[in-house]
């Protein structure tokens, strides 16, 4: 899913709305790995984003905004940390402010994000089975939470494989399956 | 650094979903080997309990999603009327445009809320912190945002002040706050080192928490009335767009709204110097009384000696006018009250007026005075003004 950024920057609402619901999650996983509590790292998420809004004339390219978007989320993270709005040991907090922790930390989101983005590809129904899968849930108590038969759920699961297999690669797939019961 | 950033995620994604090319693979191994910590990282995104994992923590975080958006949505609806002003020149001069011969009037106004009262301006302005969060001056009767910076910011119903502060931290990253006033609002400022700073409607100052020790910089957008704190060791530079004004310790105004062709620097007291951003050899100096008009399109810089009144008085609640255009007269109040102004020829937008409002009445006393000139006729419908000849026919 690509996001049109240039469009952004005049003021087109529907496709701010289309990269918030793409980066906000990764950015707001990634605040809570500075600060620790999901509240406050969705908070920083939203701030975030509201900033860019605000700048959104300087900014061309996806990843400008997805710079920006992670500095200006660390810097919040380190600034309440600076004023003991969270509690982090000396140590921590040395790690937290380096660059390299910084980069690797992208990384890491970023990874994720692909990955993740890649299999929300899948359909509807299908996703939210393999959800529920991956969470540890078995094939009945998948059914009983969604309201479909057994036979439904095994089905959706048999679609799910066929279609991670078609998009992961056969090793990564065969560890996924794993998990999948 | 930013490149790898992004790189690499990509490389590591296509490496999973089997699209990885020779290529790509080679330059993953690469990366892979440069560091021990990224192999750690590599192995770890590997394993599918971290990733079933991120889907987890994803997932929790959907609800905060849309709830996050409804914040952002809301808060987008009211900087909307804030930001045209910085971006749609177009917009602030219906006067201009289109309304010029007879054909192009409309019979009538456009439709509007008949109960609409048209209210002076007040105080109101929001405030941007450094982290993006908005706050809005008019909601909170006492406002401490101590926590955030360690600068204690009292705040009484019309006027925002920083904690004055001698030393400021050499090391430490200059913190901005940006303070926005809307159509019909106006603020006043008091910085750290005890300047103040009067802000016009539809205006805004963006500037450091605390200055630092060699200069002390702001960049306005809109028209302010500065009244500068002495200090001989950190000029006080006001950037706008086209012009950077110098002064060491004095009073000035300036009006730099985006949409007006000149910049104009009036200065009270004290003495300021001029310049293009980067052209500070070549800056002229004021010297109290004294006006600089610069003009954006063509570079050009004239010096006059003016009636300081006329440019300051909006501070002390007037608006005052000599030999003015009533088009010009509109802009002025159309950022003050919330009104659209229609002319039923040029004729009528050029008619000249002097006068002496008070800003904090109705806008119908200023329509009544207007009228009784004899040199035109108005009508108000809702929101709508329009001005006619004294004798043309309704």
């Amino acid at each position: 899913m690509e996001v049109a950024v240039h469009r952004i920057t005049k003021g087109d609402k529907k496709e701010f709305q289309k990269l918030f619901e793409l980066y906000f999650k990764a950015i707001a996983s990634f605040a809570e790995k500075f600060i620790g509590s999901e509240a406050h790292a969705a908070d920083i998420a939203q701030d975030a984003f509201i900033k860019y809004w605000q700048k959104r004339k300087n900014f061309f390219h996806i990843n400008q905004v997805k710079s920006f978007l992670y500095t200006t989320a660390r810097n919040a993270c380190l600034n309440a940390i600076e004023h003991n709005k969270v509690v982090r040991n000396h140590f921590e907090r040395e790690k937290l402010k380096s660059e390299l922790y910084f980069n690797l930390s992208i990384i890491e989101e970023e990874s994720y994000q692909l990955l993740f983005d890649a299999i929300e590809q899948l359909p509807d129904r299908t996703k939210e089975i393999i959800h529920l899968a991956l969470e540890g849930k078995k094939n009945k108590e998948i059914s009983d939470k969604l309201n479909i038969s057994n036979e439904t759920t095994r089905s959706h699961k048999k679609l799910a494989y066929k279609r991670l297999r078609e998009i992961l690669n056969p090793h990564y797939f065969a560890l996924l399956c794993l998990f999948i019961k | 650094m930013s490149k790898k950033q992004f790189d690499i995620p990509l490389l590591i994604k296509k490496y999973h979903t089997g699209e990885i090319s020779q290529e790509e693979l080679r330059q993953l191994h690469s990366w892979i080997g440069e560091s021990s910590k990224n192999k750690v990282l590599f192995d770890k995104i590997e394993n599918p309990s971290n990733i079933t994992g991120k889907i987890e923590q994803y997932r929790k975080y959907q609800s905060y999603s849309d709830k996050a958006w409804t914040n952002i949505d809301s808060s987008l609806k009211k900087q909307a009327r804030l930001s045209f002003f910085k971006y749609a020149a177009a917009v602030l001069m219906p006067i201009a445009i289109g309304y010029f011969s007879y054909q192009t009037l409309m019979k009538d106004p456009p439709p509007v809320e008949m109960a609409q009262r048209i209210i002076p301006g007040e105080a109101k302005a929001t405030l941007t912190l450094a982290d993006g969060r908005i706050v809005n001056l008019e909601d909170h009767d006492h406002v401490s945002i101590s926590e955030m910076y360690g600068q204690f910011i009292e705040k009484d119903s019309a006027t925002i002040a920083y904690q004055k502060t001698d030393q400021p931290k050499s090391k430490q990253e200059i913190i901005y706050n940006q303070i926005d006033i809307p159509r019909g609002g106006e603020y006043t400022l008091i910085l750290s080192d005890g300047s103040k700073v009067h802000i016009n409607a539809m205006s805004s100052l963006r500037y450091p928490v605390t200055f630092s020790g060699t200069k002390r910089e702001v960049e306005l957008t809109g028209e302010a009335y500065f009244e500068v704190a002495h200090n001989a060791k950190a000029p006080f530079i006001v950037k706008t767009e086209g012009q950077e004004i110098e002064v060491l310790g004095t009073s000035f105004n300036i009006s730099a709204y985006p949409e007006d062709q000149h910049i104009k620097t009036t200065l009270v007291e004290g003495s300021v110097k001029v310049f293009e951003p980067g052209k500070r050899e070549s800056a002229q100096y004021l010297k109290p009384s004294f006006q600089s008009c610069y003009n954006r399109n063509t570079k050009e810089s004239k010096i006059k000696e003016v009636d300081v009144n006329l440019y300051t008085a909006w501070k002390d609640g007037y608006f005052v006018f000599k030999d003015k255009e009533l088009a010009h007269i509109m802009q002025q109040l159309e950022r003050w009250y919330n009104i659209d102004v229609f002319y039923h020829n040029a004729s009528v937008k050029s008619k000249k007026f002097g006068c002496k409002l008070n800003k904090y009445e109705t806008i119908e006393p200023i329509l009544e005075a207007f009228e009784e000139t004899e040199k035109l006729r108005y009508e108000l419908k809702g929101s709508s003004i329009s001005f006619f000849e004294r004798y043309e026919p309704k």
